[in-house]
Order: structure tokens, then sequence, then C-alpha cells
């Protein structure tokens, strides 16, 4: 069986692993690397609760190969606040609006929402429901995740 | 005092939410970890005549596979938690050949990653021996079994529906439905020197350690379930889930931490979910809208394997002033994975057909369906002639009504177009779900920094509990928010009560609060009297000093009681019964009928052409008895709401009848909302502290959201149309006419 | 997942040279391929990764004849301006499938590669053509409400998900392939093999082939063009019944229709019938709706899925309408 080392760059740092070809990068950031806040719900691309950032766009990490991840840059949820802990603008808008219940979708529904804000998305509470609509949400605290995005995409 | 009760604190679980820090069960480090993955039965019934697990033994990493000839071990007796246990299902997969329903465990493989052992599973070769086999309640060789212990008689129903002038009479059909959390279900098990240490999503750690307790044949003691966060139950997670009991196993087989995360298909057939029902209602009034009689029969699907119903008959048959009531319940035995508790288990299907019929009848009589409803308001309750502990549904329905803009609507059917052109439908339905309670107990530490912690093995599954255990301790002690502290999720806690039936905070709650009582008078003994005035003690010839003085003084620095609280119908035995990990609860049916209301509105907009349904808006205002906290209440009954707009219009478990399985076994395939399905969502409470039902007040939260809500659309669907559809989902199919 | 060997190339004459390996597959996005997989629907031996290689990205609209690099992201020809003024169907057909997340990953090219949603293909465990040729199809008396009308047989009645093949097939597309030894052009007519014909074939694609670019012949009747998809929610879901109509006016009359349907097919369904009505006529509903009539006509439709014929016609409809707005 073929062991690859796959140097995977998360959260502005390197981590060079051996890993099964197999493993996705989902399984790579929490079975390797101990980062369990991205979360798994489906492992086929249909809940968004796995969503991180590559190179700056939102993915799904249960559908990339950690191998084809190496020499991109991962954000997870866990790089997502400043350096000195402060939380992201995204995080504190989803706490200020109770945008979340039993928070397993939560990483992920924040992963998405800063992207959707950075990309233009944002504009309308229409528009924020559709391009968040890959980020299933049991729990259905739709509402108040649009409320949470539209706050931060105004201020930005 | 900002963290007492009816304030609208911040959900104290938050900040770990956002920032990935909250761990839930697949999240634990366990330090050499094996993995497992199952297989499932392709076929709902027959045996297993041979089944060949070599290759996968040979693959790369196995460490071990386990089927129904290598699973010997003795086993403690444990049951279905419907009779009395904690097990999902009375049937344990691998005890034996036989298979009863499709996707059902047949083999477990453990190997060093998770890579292998998902590969290796699919290496086992089944030979079966299949016998035919229902999956379907509607399949024509399943018989009704009628359940004689849940009929009501009232009057004369029949007779009353023979004469009078008005009548109603239709059936109703809801499809199996499925919880699917977010958080696929997982277990780790370990075991140090005889203990076993499980991480399992759970929302009743207390129900989980006793079962596996009695499984393991060890003291109760050691087995510590640790589940600080779950991840969406909705009643998925309520019972020991059989590969819980088989990873334990493995994992005490290997001496060596096993980890099982099931896969999503798996989901639909290892665990429980909503079964089918199908609702006849007939409905009697006189032609000024007063209701002569009501009759509401009730099938619902069962399993071969456990007999499971949820009635919801006994609900409906007091929802409105009538001098005849029959109601009748009857399940259906299927080959199907055993049914349970999903949101709201027996009330969202029921409801749905109950409601449309009284919309179905105001539209008989010509009447406003607020009017109609409002007009049968029942004084007290029609079967037992109980008095309410407390019920304000004609307010629900009037400030509802308000909020919504009901008066606006125009009567006739597709009579009301937008702008655009869609077909605006209005609906509206009554909500109502039983509270119940059961004893709890907790304990609260009071130290001299300031900080109290509340603990107890409760469980937050989004609910608010964390929060809400917080502002009930803080509401006595006086503490500031920010010094409060909740522990919960884990049974080495004082015993919490299950997460399931709206009963946590009632429950729970209670229980905080005389504990947080105790430690306010041991705080003032050693204080040497007075009285506790936000967080001070004031002596009875008005001198003022913080509490935290006072704490100071103790020798430990701290106060702490462990307090127990049980509702007055239930006895002690079944006090000691319920802390240890069994089921007590009260029922609504005391010395007072106890029950949250809710009075529903939504608006839908269907397209002329297409016939798509879009739920445009939605109202739901609530008496739910006092409301600690408002903000993680509002969110609770908004994302029951949703759940009910999901139920109208989208959610249904296939069933293929031919190979009794299920079809549509993943998330592109079982649909529930998105966020662009949802559209406006308005959430009222009544102000009302209900002390009939319990010291803090408190009548339920967590169900009673979804109950209205599909009877709301499909009679605003009714409203947009002119078609009445008497099934959910209701699909563009049903209304291409 | 089975066992297989990852490579990485780092140029396309490496890749092809890699494809044409036994037992090789080719990943791009992933978003289709890791999912087949992961459920043993597929298991190479070999994974040939594509998905960086560059110069295969490139979107031009300039020229006569439109170019997608096989390996753009959906979500980049999805917000290209100059796509969503001229051609507002492809745009559409991308903006409304998948999720944003999954638009970033899936390639335009592996996008035409999609395998069908059917239940019975994707358990693992029932009879099927697609997966286990000659063990026959659990559709046809299992649920098929999301299954096909056209292009299925008794083998095989399952249906093709994409949008943006359905899409492309209103216009005069073509798939440009590469493998080592040669490169060739199929009509995107041609490249689907409809699951009826071959329910274990998808494509014209052989061992060691990949596709690097898809053509699109400049039309006018690209502005007067929409994507109309109906689905059981309102985003994140598969098409029940889809239609791509593109169409050029002469003032209410419809000078020259192109239409395709989706969600209703075992690959992407030109409507020469539905055309043909339109061509000629004065645009109303009506003719719309006679439009929608003419193209499922020859639908077959199974157990559950006959509502398709309804509504689909009702989709012809609105699509015309929205189009003809356009043109």
């Amino acid at each position: 069986m073929q062991t690859l080392d796959v140097t995977l760059d998360v959260n502005g740092r390197t981590h060079s692993l051996q890993l099964d070809p197999r493993t996705t990068l989902l399984d790579a950031l929490r079975e390797h690397l101990g980062l369990t806040g991205t979360k798994v719900g489906c492992n086929h691309g249909t809940c968004g609760s796995c969503t991180v950032h590559v190179d700056g766009r939102r993915q799904l990490a249960c559908l990339v190969l950690a191998a084809s991840a190496a020499g991109r840059a991962v954000r997870t949820i866990e790089g997502l606040a400043a350096a000195d802990g402060t939380p992201h603008p995204m995080q504190a808008a989803f706490v200020a609006h109770d945008a979340l219940q039993c928070g397993y979708c939560t990483p992920g529904q924040i992963m998405s929402a800063v992207s959707c804000v950075e990309e233009g998305h944002a504009r309308t509470d229409d528009e924020i429901r559709e391009y968040m609509s890959g980020n299933l949400c049991r729990c259905a605290a739709y509402p108040n995740i649009v409320a949470a995005i539209a706050d931060v995409a105004r201020a930005a | 005092m900002d963290g007492g009760i009816g304030l609208p604190v911040t959900r104290r679980d938050a900040p770990g939410k956002v920032s990935g820090d909250a761990q839930y069960a697949a999240d634990f480090p366990h330090a050499g970890c094996a993995y497992a993955a199952l297989t499932t039965s392709s076929i709902a019934r027959g045996r297993i005549v041979r089944i060949d697990t070599a290759q996968a033994e040979r693959a790369a990493g196995v460490q071990m596979v386990l089927t129904h000839r290598s699973l010997n071990e003795g086993l403690g007796e444990e049951t279905f938690a419907m009779k009395g246990g904690h097990m999902q299902s009375s049937f344990l997969p691998l005890t034996s050949d036989e298979v009863h329903y499709a996707g059902q465990i047949v083999s477990l493989v453990i190997a060093d990653t998770q890579e292998q052992a998902e590969a290796a599973s699919r290496l086992i070769a089944i030979d079966y021996d299949a016998q035919p086999a229902s999956a379907s309640m509607d399949d024509g060789d399943r018989v009704e079994k009628p359940l004689e212990s849940k009929s009501i008689d009232v009057g004369n129903a029949n007779a009353a529906l023979a004469i009078s002038p008005v009548t109603i009479d239709a059936t109703y059909v809801t499809p199996a439905q499925h919880h699917n959390p977010i958080e696929l279900y997982a277990t780790s098990a370990e075991w140090r020197e005889g203990r076993l240490l499980v991480h399992v999503p759970s929302q009743w750690v207390m129900g989980t350690r006793m079962g596996l307790a009695t499984i393991f044949g060890i003291p109760a003691e050691d087995v510590h379930v640790e589940c600080p966060y779950v991840g969406g139950g909705f009643g998925g997670k309520a019972t020991i889930l059989p590969h819980t009991v088989l990873i334990a196993m493995a994992a005490r087989r290997l001496g060596r931490a096993v980890k099982l995360v099931v896969p999503r298909e798996a989901m639909f057939t290892v665990g429980s979910f909503r079964p089918a029902t199908r609702s006849r209602v007939r409905l009697a009034a006189e032609r000024d809208g007063t209701i002569t009689a009501v009759s509401h029969e009730q099938a619902g699907q069962s399993a071969t394997i456990d007999h499971v119903s949820f009635a919801v008959t006994e609900v409906t048959a007091r929802m409105y002033a009538s001098p005849n009531i029959r109601v009748r319940e009857s399940t259906v035995a299927t080959d199907v994975n055993t049914p349970g508790f999903q949101r709201a288990p027996a009330e969202a299907p029921g409801f749905f057909g109950f409601e449309c019929a009284v919309d179905e009848l105001a539209v008989a009589l010509g009447m406003d369906p607020v009017a109609l409803r409002t007009k049968n308001e029942p004084a007290r309750d029609p079967v037992g002639n109980l008095a309410w502990s407390s019920r304000k549904l004609t307010e629900c329905f009037a400030r509802g009504a308000e909020l919504f803009g009901w008066s606006r609507r125009t009567p006739e059917p597709g009579s009301m177009v937008a702008e655009d052109g869609a077909l605006i439908g209005y609906g509206c339905a009554t909500a109502c779900y039983p509270s119940a309670s059961g004893p709890s107990a907790a304990r609260i530490r009071y130290s001299a920094d300031g900080v109290c912690i509340v603990s107890l093995s409760a469980h937050d599954l989004g609910t608010g509990a964390y929060t809400v255990m917080g502002q009930i301790a803080a509401e006595v002690l006086g503490v500031p928010n920010h010094l409060v502290r909740v522990q919960l999720g884990d049974s080495t806690l004082p015993s919490g009560i299950i997460a399931g039936g709206s009963v946590t905070t009632s429950s729970s709650g209670s229980a905080v609060h005389v504990t947080a009582l105790a430690v306010r008078d041991a705080l003032l003994r050693a204080a040497g009297g007075g009285e506790l005035v936000d967080g001070f003690v004031v002596s009875p010839d008005g001198s003022r000093r913080p509490a935290t003085e006072v704490l100071a003084e103790c020798t430990s620095g701290f106060i702490e009681e462990t307090g127990v609280w049980k509702p007055d119908s239930i006895s002690d035995k079944q006090m000691q019964n319920g802390l240890a990990g069994g089921m007590a609860f009260s029922s609504a049916l005391g010395k007072y009928a106890t029950y949250s209301f809710g009075a529903q509105f939504a608006e839908v907009r269907v397209d002329p052409l297409l016939r798509t349904v879009r739920v445009h808006r939605m109202v739901g205002v609530f008496d739910c008895g006092r409301i600690i906290n408002p903000r993680t209440a509002r969110s609770n009954l908004a994302g029951g709401m949703i759940w009910g707009a999901s139920f109208a219009l989208l959610e249904e478990t296939q069933i293929d009848r031919k190979r009794a399985r299920f079809a549509n076994t993943d998330l592109a395939g079982y649909h529930f909302s998105t966020n662009a399905d949802i559209g406006e969502v308005v959430v009222e409470m009544l102000d009302g502290s209900d002390t009939l039902a319990n010291p803090i007040g408190t009548k339920g939260v967590g169900e009673i959201g979804i109950v209205g809500m599909p009877a709301a659309i499909a009679n605003a669907v009714y409203h947009a149309t002119g078609v009445r559809v008497r099934k959910t989902p209701i699909q563009v199919e049903d209304l291409l006419v | 997942m089975q066992p297989f060997t990852y490579v990485r190339p780092d140029t396309l004459e490496q890749a092809l040279h890699e494809a044409a390996e036994p037992g090789a597959s080719v990943l791009a996005g992933g978003t289709t391929m890791v999912d087949l997989m992961r459920g043993d629907l597929a298991a190479p031996r070999r994974v040939v990764d594509i998905g960086h290689l560059p110069g295969l990205s490139e979107i031009d609209l300039s020229g006569p004849v439109l170019r997608f690099g096989a390996l753009a992201r959906m979500a980049d020809a999805a917000e290209d301006a100059a796509l969503k003024r001229d051609y507002p169907a492809l745009a559409e057909s991308l903006q409304l499938a998948a999720s944003q997340q999954l638009r970033n990953a899936a390639t335009l090219g592996g996008n035409l590669l999609q395998r069908t949603r059917c239940p019975y293909f994707r358990n693992g465990v029932s009879a099927c053509n697609k997966r286990v040729p000659g063990s026959g199809c659990s559709a046809l008396d299992g649920e098929d409400r999301e299954m096909a009308l056209f292009g299925i047989s008794d083998a095989c009645v399952a249906n093709y998900p994409g949008d943006w093949g359905t899409a492309l097939a209103a216009f005069d597309t073509a798939v440009e392939i590469r493998s080592a030894a040669a490169s060739r052009t199929v009509p995107l007519a041609n490249f689907h093999v409809a699951y009826g014909d071959d329910p274990a074939r998808e494509t014209v694609l052989e061992q060691g082939e990949i596709v690097t670019a898809i053509t699109v012949r400049a039309t006018p009747a690209g502005r007067g063009s929409t994507y109309a998809k109906v689905r059981d929610r309102q985003s994140y879901a598969y098409a029940l019944v889809s239609a791509a109509v593109a169409l050029e006016m002469d003032g209410d009359t419809v000078a020259s229709a192109r239409v395709s349907l989706g969600g209703v097919a075992s690959k992407p369904w030109r409507s020469a019938e539905a055309e043909a009505v339109l061509t000629g006529a004065t645009l109303t509903e009506a003719a719309g709706l006679r439009a929608g009539e003419a193209a499922f006509a020859g639908a077959r439709p199974g157990r559950h899925n006959a509502f398709k014929v309804e509504l689909g016609r009702r989709v012809v409809a609105r699509a015309a309408l929205t189009a003809s707005r356009r043109a």
C-alpha cells in the first residue's frame, strides 16, 4: 500500500504527514491534525458542515483528497480568529444573533458565511439565503444566520 | 442582575461553538484508537446462510471482524426503551442469523484506520435466505391492530355525526421521516481497568450509563458517558443505539479504543425514525359552527420486532369543546427498524390531519378558521373535565392573527394574488403539546470568588439548557451572568433528566431552582440570617454585605448543595429509578390538564403556472408558561416551525415496497429545508407563569413549534389553490391540476 | 474507498500517459470522483490528479467559438459577467446547480461526467445494470419518481443529473478530448450515451482520454436564453424538470428556437419537437405550452414520474416566455 508524504498548509502552519492516499482533507484535519472544528455530516458533499477555505475559496473538505490539497492554503474554523484570540466578526455576529442551536453545522456555516460576504453574495437577504443553501442546518437557525451575515456584510 | 429568569441572555455555549472548540462525540481523541465500519443487510427479512469474512480479515490493517458467528459473549438483558429499558430496539444485531429489516447491521470490521475499515467492510460476502417482507403500512398483507386501551368515548360521536347538518370525513396520511441530525451517529468506547468510557451523542447520558452497565454486567459507576454537546438530537439520540453496544464490546475484546462514525446512509436503519401515519378524522357541527362531534382514528406504522405506538388522539380529543368525542388508535407492524421518538412524535403527524379537517369544516361552514376554533374553545378538558393548569389558546389566536395580518384574508381560494402573479394562501392551525416532567437532581457550588457552578447530567441539544440552567440559579442567588458556569452531558454529574418530551427545563430546571434555594438558605444560615438580594445578604437590621464575603468566611470557601426535585405524582420509588437512569415521567393529566398551546399561521406563495410552493412567512404565538430565556426559546420555537414547513413540503423517507427498504437514504435524496426555503419567521410567547405545572412555571418549548405548522401550510395551500392535499409532503405533482 | 496509487503529474502529457494505464481514473475537482470512490462505485487502482494542471482553466468568450477550459471551475463560469449577459442559460445552469462550495471545486469538464443520482445505483446493493451489468434495473418496479422519461429502456431508467450539460445541449456544443496518442472533438449530442442503450456506459470517453475543453458556437440566441429548473426545494437539489430555451425573435415571432430538457432524460436532451413548434410561432403562454406538449409527446413515464410530463410542459412554457423577454 502506498504511503504519501503530504505537506499541508493549514491556518498558516505547515504540517508534514504520511497518509494513506485515500485520506480526505476532512479526515486529515480531524484524525491526523486534531483539528476537529471542521465537522463531518455526510461525507458526500450534501450538507456543508465540512466547509473550509482552500486558497481563499470555500470548499467541502470531505470531497477533497488530502493529497490534492498539498501546496494549497487551507483555512479552518480554528484559523478564523485573530492572532490575539479576538473572534472574527462573523463569529461574533453568530453569537450576537443566536445564529446557532446545536452548533454542529456552525463551523461550516461560519466558514461559508465569511466567503459569502467576501464573494459579494450578501447584498440582500434573498441572496444570502441562496448562497448559504449549501450549508444545511437541521436545527433550522436559518433566519438568525441570515441576520448575522447581513450584519457583517453591512459593516464590511 | 443581568442573568436571571426572563432575560435574553446570550447562549453560554455559543463562543465554543463558533470557534470550533466545542467537542462533540466524534471529536474526543482516544489514544491508539482503532476504527470501525459497518456492513448492513441487503435484504429486508430472512436469514444469513453464509457469511464469508476471510477476505476482509486478510485486508490491510484489519484487527477484528464481528458477525453473528463471532459475537458469542454473554450479555446482560437490556430491553427496548418503550418497554422500560434503554435500547432503541429490543433486537440487538449480530445476536442471531435473522434479518428483520433492510439495513440491519450484519457485521462490524475494526481496523487500524478509518480507510482500512471502510474498504474491508465491502469485502464481506453474504448469502441470504430471503423471505417476503413489507416495509409499508399500505401493503396489502398488513393488518391494523387496535389498541383498545387508547380508545376514548364521550357521548356518542357516531350518532351526532349522523344527524349534524355539517360534517367532514376525510383521511390524511404522513410518511416515514428521519431525524437526520447533521451530526452523524458516532460512538467511541474505551475500557480502562474494567471501566468503560463512552463518547456518544446522547439525549440521555444517565439512561445510556444504566443500560450499558446492565449489558456489560458492571456497576453503573463504572460506566462513564461523556457528551457535553449533541449535534442535533430530535429524539434520535434518546436511546442506546445497538452499534454503541457492539463498539463497546469490540473495544473490550481488542483491549483498545474503538471509534465508529456511522455513514449517513446507514443512519436511516441503525437508529429509529418517525413512522408513517394514517388518520381518519370526522367532525360534525351545527350551522353556526358549534362542534357537535369529534372523531379521530389514527393508525401508525410499527415494527414486527417491536410494538411502537405514538397515540396522538388523546391530545386531539381535548382540542375543542364537543359533547361527543370518539378516538381510536391502532398500529400496523412492518418489517423495518424500530421506529422511535422524533420531534413531537405523535403530535406533528396527528395534528396535520386533525387541523386540516378543522379547516375543511370551516370551509364547509363558510366560517373563518380562526373564528371556528375560538368559538369551540373548551373551558375545561372536554374528555376528563379537568381544569386546565393554563390554556391561553384564544389569546394566542388573537395575537397571532394580529401579527400575521389575518384580517387581510379573503376567504375564496385563489382570491389573493401577489404583484408577481403568485397565488397567495393564508392558513392557520392549532398546536398543542403535553407538558410532562420527571425527577432530576442538580448540584450548585457557590464560591467566594463569586463563581457559581451548576452541574447536572441534563443535555443541551441546542435547546439552550446551558444558558437556562444558569439563569434559574442566578435568579435565586443574584450571581452576575459572567460568573455562572454550567456543566451538562456527563454521567458523573448529578442526575439530570432525558432530553425528550420537552421536559428538560420543567424537570431539571426545577431541580436547579430548589438546589439554588438550598444554597441560598445555607448562605443565609452562615450569615446568621437575613435575606439574599441581588447577591447581597441584607441583615434584619438593614445592613448589606456581599454574599462572597460570607462565602469567604466558610471554611471551604464555598457552599455546595445537591438537590432533587420531582413532580408530586411521581412516587419516591419512581424517583429513585428515574435518578438512576430509568424513565419516570408525570402525565400531562393529573390534578390539572397541563399542555403548551400555540396558534400558527402560514403564508404560502404558489407559482400559478409551475405550481411550486414557497413558504413566504410563518407566525407562531405560544403559551408555554414562563419563558426562562426568550432568546433561546424563540430560536427553538422558530426551528420547530421550520421543521413543520419541512414536514409539510419536503420530508419523506421513500419506501421501496417491492424491496421493503428505504430508498432515498442520503441528504441529496431526503430533503429538508435549506436556507432558501425559509422566509420570515415570527415567534411570540405570551407572558405567563404556570406554577400549577412546576415551581418555576414552565410548560415546555422544544416540540410544540412543529405541531401546527404542517396543517397551517396545507391549509394555506388550499387557500391559494383550492386544492385540498391530504398527505405530506405536498409536492408539485399534487397541485398540477 | 479501495486502495489506489495516487499520482500527480506536472503536465498534461504526463497525465495522458498516466491515465492510459489500466485501472487509472482521472481526478479533477473531486466532487464526483471522491464521492463515487467513497461508495466503491468507482474503484480505480490509480488516481491521476489533474486538478492543478496549468493552461486548462481559461474561459474565452471572445471568438466565434466560446471555449471553456475543462478545469475551469463552475463558480468562475457562473459569475462570468460576459457569460451572464450573452448566454444567461449557461450561467444560470451553473448558478442553479449544487452549492457555492461545490461550484468552487467542481470543474466544467468534470461536471459533464457526473453520474446518475439513481438510489439503486448509489446504494451498492440493489440490482442495477449500471453498477453490475446484467443484474437488472430495480427502479423499474421500485421508486421511480426521480427517474427519466427519455433515453431509457427496461435495462435502465436512470436520470442524467447535470444542469450544465443540459443547458449546453441547447447550443452547438462540442467536447475536446485528448489522449496520449491523439485528440478528437465530439459533438455534445454524441458525447453522452443514453443509459437505456448501454447502462454500463456514461460517455464515449475511452480509457486514457481526458476532456480538455468544451466549445460552443457563438450565437445571438444566447442572449435570448434562460435555464428554468424546478426542484422539490428552493436550492441545493437536483432538477425534477429543467429546460434551457434560447430564442431569436423577430418582433413577437420566434425566428429560431433551441430547447433542451433536464431531469427527464438519461443524457442532456435536445428537443427538436419543441423547437419546431416554437419556430415561427407568436410567443404566448399557450404557444409555450404547445411546445412543451410537443417536447413530452414521446415521453415514457414510469409509475411515479408521469407528473413530469405535465410539469415539463409548463417548465418549457415558462422558459420560453423568459427567453423571449430577453431576446
